[in-house]
């Protein structure tokens, strides 16, 4: 159904996102 | 499905440009680990706002492998995620050292006060996004607060992050974050105020009105003189604005398109008198004018060539994209089976009622169609269904269908959120429920 496949994206862009700026952030401060 | 990865791909791609453009040219600071995520939730969060741009202007590439059943909740939720990493960046930047009178301080520089503004401005702007129904605000009212919101929004983040940020030092994130907001305002300015424009230089003509049963009007559109109608698929719909005059309320209003494309020269909308502007649909004369854009949507047998067997499942007005569907079922002797599940209040409510009758009776190659009338307040005489469609009923009047037929449905929301659940419960796979919602 294709509100699952929003959800599975939805989630997907925001874990992608905020495991950047994490890492990007820990590069940046040692 | 490989245009659907390729968008969604490119749009990750483009919201995470911003921090791939700081990896490469100036990755080094003396600032610690949370300021930096600080600083990185802002930069993913503006680009996110410049991403919701392209996501609501309606642009096919962007939209049609979704459709906007789902493109706009996904810029719904984006927006929403925006607002969250906007609203960590001062404390993770306080917390990494800024200090907390970020937060708390007036006696800031100007760019750190129009972030407090943006913020502000952004929260309202999701808020009433979130919960316009529940506030009691209309369409309209929404529409042009949004429209003045988002822009503005835009910029007093722009301005912000190239005034404060040591990121934005860097010539490459200059010409990124300038290219941002060119792209944003440059799509903005087209959707809210060219592309009206343009449409209205290809006015459609009202070419019939008539009244399907009390307070349901079937409204026909004539493309303009010379050109050829727009191309569509069977349960797509339309933006409509209608030029009346007469005092009538000039407003652009999604309708399902309910007449199938297999019929030439005109298509045409069945609208029920329900809200501030349908009211007056039966108003409308032959001879108005409709600028219009279309199609969209994506509720339509013809996606799904592998689904031969069909359990259309409609609530009231919402038989319109079905209608469609069934009538380019016929005009094209579709060999398809169908059960067609029409839930109404009462008999006079019952929209295309002879003509589903001659479906039912007419064809001899095509569609095989069975309807089953459900009435929740019917006469006493009613010799149907009686009452809502419900677990029982499902079951009963699908029988072995469950285990194959792919089911559509579109019913008010209310309606679908408790027969979804029942049809996965009585096995009937996602992959198989295909839904629409009266509302976008």
């Amino acid at each position: 159904m294709e509100f699952k496949m929003l959800n599975r994206v939805t989630a997907l862009v925001i874990v992608i996102c905020l495991a950047a700026a994490v890492a990007l952030a820990f590069l940046r401060s040692v | 499905m490989n245009a659907a990865r390729s968008r969604i791909i490119l749009y990750l791609a483009v919201i995470l440009l911003p921090l791939l453009v700081v990896a490469a040219f100036h990755l080094k600071t003396d600032d610690v680990f949370y300021y930096n995520v600080g600083r990185g939730f802002a930069q993913l969060a503006f680009a996110i706002l410049i991403m919701q741009v392209v996501l609501a202007a309606r642009l096919h590439w962007v939209e049609a492998p979704f459709g906007l059943n789902l493109t706009f909740p996904f810029h719904r939720r984006m927006g929403t995620v925006a607002a969250i990493l906007l609203i960590l960046h001062p404390p993770l930047m306080a917390l990494g050292g800024g200090g907390w009178h970020l937060l708390f301080g007036l006696d800031l520089e100007w760019y750190i006060l129009i972030a407090k503004a943006a913020l502000l401005l952004l929260l309202i702007h999701v808020g009433l996004s979130l919960w316009r129904a529940r506030l009691g605000i209309k369409y309209e009212t929404w529409r042009l607060i949004h429209d003045i919101l988002a822009p503005l929004v835009l910029v007093l983040v722009f301005l912000h992050s190239w005034n404060a940020s040591e990121d934005l030092r860097v010539r490459p994130m200059q010409v990124l974050w300038l290219v941002f907001l060119a792209v944003a305002l440059l799509l903005f300015g087209y959707h809210c105020l060219v592309r009206p424009r343009l449409l209205r230089d290809h006015l459609y003509r009202v070419q019939e009105v008539h009244e399907e049963c009390p307070r349901v009007w079937t409204i026909k559109f004539a493309p303009p003189p010379g050109e050829r109608r727009f191309d569509f698929l069977p349960g797509q719909f339309q933006f409509v604005t209608l030029f009346r005059g007469r005092g009538l309320p000039v407003e652009e209003h999604h309708f399902t398109i309910s007449s199938s494309p297999s019929e030439p020269g005109y298509h045409a909308s069945t609208i029920k008198e329900s809200g501030d502007f349908t009211i007056t649909i039966g108003q409308t004369r032959v001879g108005d004018t409709a600028a219009i854009q279309a199609p969209f949507g994506r509720f339509s047998y013809v996606l799904y060539p592998q689904a031969r067997d069909l359990v259309f499942i409609a609530g009231g007005i919402g038989i319109t994209p079905l209608m469609s569907n069934l009538r380019h079922m016929r005009d094209t002797q579709a060999e398809r089976r169908v059960l067609l599940l029409y839930s109404n209040k009462t008999e006079s409510d019952i929209v295309f009622r002879e003509e589903l009758a001659r479906m039912e009776e007419e064809v001899v190659r095509g569609p095989k169609l069975q309807v089953v009338h459900v009435l929740s307040q019917p006469e006493e005489a009613w010799p149907g269904e009686k009452g809502h469609l419900d677990r029982e009923k499902l079951a009963r009047l699908c029988g072995e269908r469950l285990g194959t037929a792919s089911f559509f449905l579109c019913c008010p929301p209310p309606l679908i959120h408790s027969l979804v659940p029942i049809l996965r419960d009585l096995a009937v796979a996602d992959s198989r429920i295909h839904f629409e919602y009266f509302s976008l």
